[in-house]
């Protein structure tokens, strides 16, 4: 059995966003509403210093699929809504999740409110009982009044919401989600199980991120983890494990961080 | 009467008891103990770990499980208690006091049959005794050759219970029959046009239950709020009976008591199995609101809130039962 992890090598990284936007489309994941962020994929952004001494730090971040992860130890349904996969991905089955929100609160790399906590991201996102999903498609104001077309117009001509919805059949979760359900990551088991990459990865124009089982010391990603000191986020706030501290032992590692500093005149 | 023997064979489905382990309180919420099903089941036929699971060999069919569950986990596949509650009404139509008879013994008389009786809640009872116009008698003349003779002292408890609990004439309404000779049995002839629309239903309903029965039945989604039967019963009394229900809904209904400690995280809605929990918009805010008519008192609300912040009662106290307050 393999173990799934995933290596993002920083000084590749541009900090495009191509890997975000690219699990939106995949995912059809929702915009950013009241505090959930529905980015599977997301960015910590860091700006620190005062010019011209300034450092600017753009560190993709997803859910970590921990080894020892705590939202499949909250989750409180029979068969776990939130579980293990023997291929170590953590996977969210949405037909068994009550919406109860236990993951969301023991995950470290997530937040309830990422506004009210001003949490950098959250790898775990709440919809709403009350709200339904891609509520921007299903909004006919017209976008540019007098102008251009409504969400919901282009919605129906394009006959599904969203609009550019990718089909995808998985046994645990649905392409788009339903209200009263959380969503997060699955390292793109839909298209993994067809021998594909997660979809992150392959439309990384830099080749930042490398995917691959952890248990095979021939994949990229263990010889990445061989030839290059690796770290783990501790949560998110950015902060890192420290040396021999584990945490929920993560699976995405982060190789070749760097600084810049200004060159002195 | 051969005309009825051949009605009564046909209704007599395969028994069996449907499991929805989407509804089972310890699958919805790991730290439950709820255990009515096992405790009541007297050939330890119940298995709970990552599924809930009936052992058909050990399993009697006493329908204990069916009728103990609050949250209407087990179905008795045969049954459907709301048609069987309007051919009874229909029956008292013909016979001044219809009765109740089992599929397992169809040699005893009877008007209608049903499974075993042990899946007469105290809730189906309060029913019946509310929606039949005539007295009921329940047909227990087999009950003490028959393995599930255990249930009869079960009935007589409910029966006793009900009566304690209102003002309801349960006993005069309901009566359970042990001895032959105290059976009152009244044949309904049937004339030729009666028969053959009397097969004709039959052997609808058959198809129907047939369909059913060999369904796989699909687990619900853990999310589907739904009331068990039980519940909806008591709800359809209490809507149809006029005057005072007071004693009903202080011994049949819950309430809940929401505290200063409640932060609105809103997590226990999820958790809730019937809808009784929701939130409401308050202004600018939002709140929880609480539907007294679709709570079943199990209580994973108050177990489940991190903040203690959710506690349940006995009984009502509100304006009207229906609505989210
Ligand atoms: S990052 Fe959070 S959601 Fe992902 S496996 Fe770890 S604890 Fe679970
Ligand atoms: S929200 Fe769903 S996945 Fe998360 S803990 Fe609750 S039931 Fe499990
Ligand atoms: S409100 Fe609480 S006690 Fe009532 S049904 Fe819902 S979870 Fe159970």
């Amino acid at each position: 059995m393999p173990k799934y992890g995933m290596v993002i090598d920083l000084q590749k990284c541009v900090g495009c966003g191509a890997c975000a936007l690219a699990c939106k489309t995949e995912n059809n994941t929702q915009d950013r509403a009241k505090g959930q962020t529905f980015n599977w994929a997301d960015f910590i952004y860091k700006a620190e210093g005062k010019f011209p001494n300034v450092k600017f730090t753009a560190m993709p971040v997803l859910c970590n699929h921990c080894t020892d992860a705590a939202c499949v130890k909250a989750c409180p349904v029979t068969p776990k809504a939130m579980h293990k996969h023997e291929n170590g991905m953590t996977i969210h089955n949405m037909e068994r999740c009550i919406g109860c929100r236990q993951c969301q609160r023991a995950c470290p790399y997530s937040s309830e409110d990422v506004d009210k906590s001003k949490a950098a991201y959250s790898v775990i996102s709440f919809n709403d009982f009350s709200d339904e999903v891609h509520p921007f498609y299903r909004d006919k104001k017209e976008v540019v009044a007098g102008c251009t077309a409504s969400g919901a117009e282009i919605a129906q001509k394009a006959g599904d919401i969203p609009p550019h919805r990718t089909l995808y059949k998985h046994s645990d979760y649905a392409s788009v989600r339903v209200a009263g359900k959380v969503e997060k990551c699955m390292f793109c088991e839909h298209r993994v199980l067809n021998g594909e990459q997660p979809y992150c990865v392959a439309s990384c124009p830099a080749g930042a991120r490398i995917f691959g089982d952890l248990n095979d010391p021939n994949s990229e990603v263990s010889k990445a983890l061989k030839a290059h000191k690796a770290v783990q986020l501790a949560n998110n706030k950015g902060e890192l494990l420290k040396p021999g501290e584990k945490g929920t032992q993560p699976n995405v590692y982060y190789i070749r961080g760097f600084k810049v500093t200004a060159k002195k005149a | 009467m051969l005309q009825g023997k051949i009605i009564n064979t046909m209704s007599n489905t395969a028994d069996a008891i449907a499991v929805d382990q989407s509804r089972c309180l310890r699958m919805r919420f790991n730290k439950s103990t709820c255990s009515e099903c096992i405790k009541h089941c007297r050939f330890d036929a119940v298995r709970i770990d990552e599924c809930i699971d009936i052992k058909r060999d050990a399993c009697s069919e006493c329908m204990l499980c069916v009728s103990v569950c609050p949250s209407g986990c087990f179905d008795a596949k045969a049954t459907d208690f709301y048609s069987l509650i309007s051919r009874l009404k229909k029956a008292v139509n013909s016979v001044s006091s219809p009765v109740l008879g089992c599929n397992e013994r169809v040699d005893l008389k009877a008007h209608e049959r049903t499974v075993c009786f042990g899946f007469l809640s105290e809730d189906h009872i309060i029913a019946l005794s509310v929606f039949m116009e005539g007295r009921l008698q329940i047909n227990l003349t087999g009950c003490a050759d028959c393995r599930n003779g255990f249930i009869v002292d079960t009935l007589k408890k409910r029966i006793g219970n009900i009566a304690k609990n209102t003002s309801l004439n349960v006993f005069e309404k309901i009566c359970l029959v042990e001895d032959g000779s105290e059976l009152y049995y009244q044949d309904i002839s049937y004339d030729r046009r009666g028969f053959f629309k009397a097969i004709k239903n039959l052997t609808f309903l058959h198809a129907s239950e047939f369909f059913e029965n060999d369904e796989v039945m699909a687990p619900q989604s853990y999310s589907a709020k739904k009331i068990p039967i039980k519940r909806d019963l008591l709800n359809r009394v209490i809507s149809y009976k006029k005057g005072d229900n007071t004693a009903l809904l202080e011994n049949y209904y819950y309430t809940v008591d929401i505290n200063e400690d409640c932060n609105n995280c809103f997590a226990c809605i999820g958790m809730c199995p019937t809808g009784a929990l929701k939130i409401e918009t308050a202004g600018d805010g939002r709140e929880l609101s609480f539907n007294t008519s679709l709570c079943i008192g199990c209580g994973l609300c108050e177990g489940f809130c991190i903040n203690n912040a959710i506690s349940i009662e006995k009984g009502f106290r509100g304006h009207n039962p229906f609505e989210f307050a």
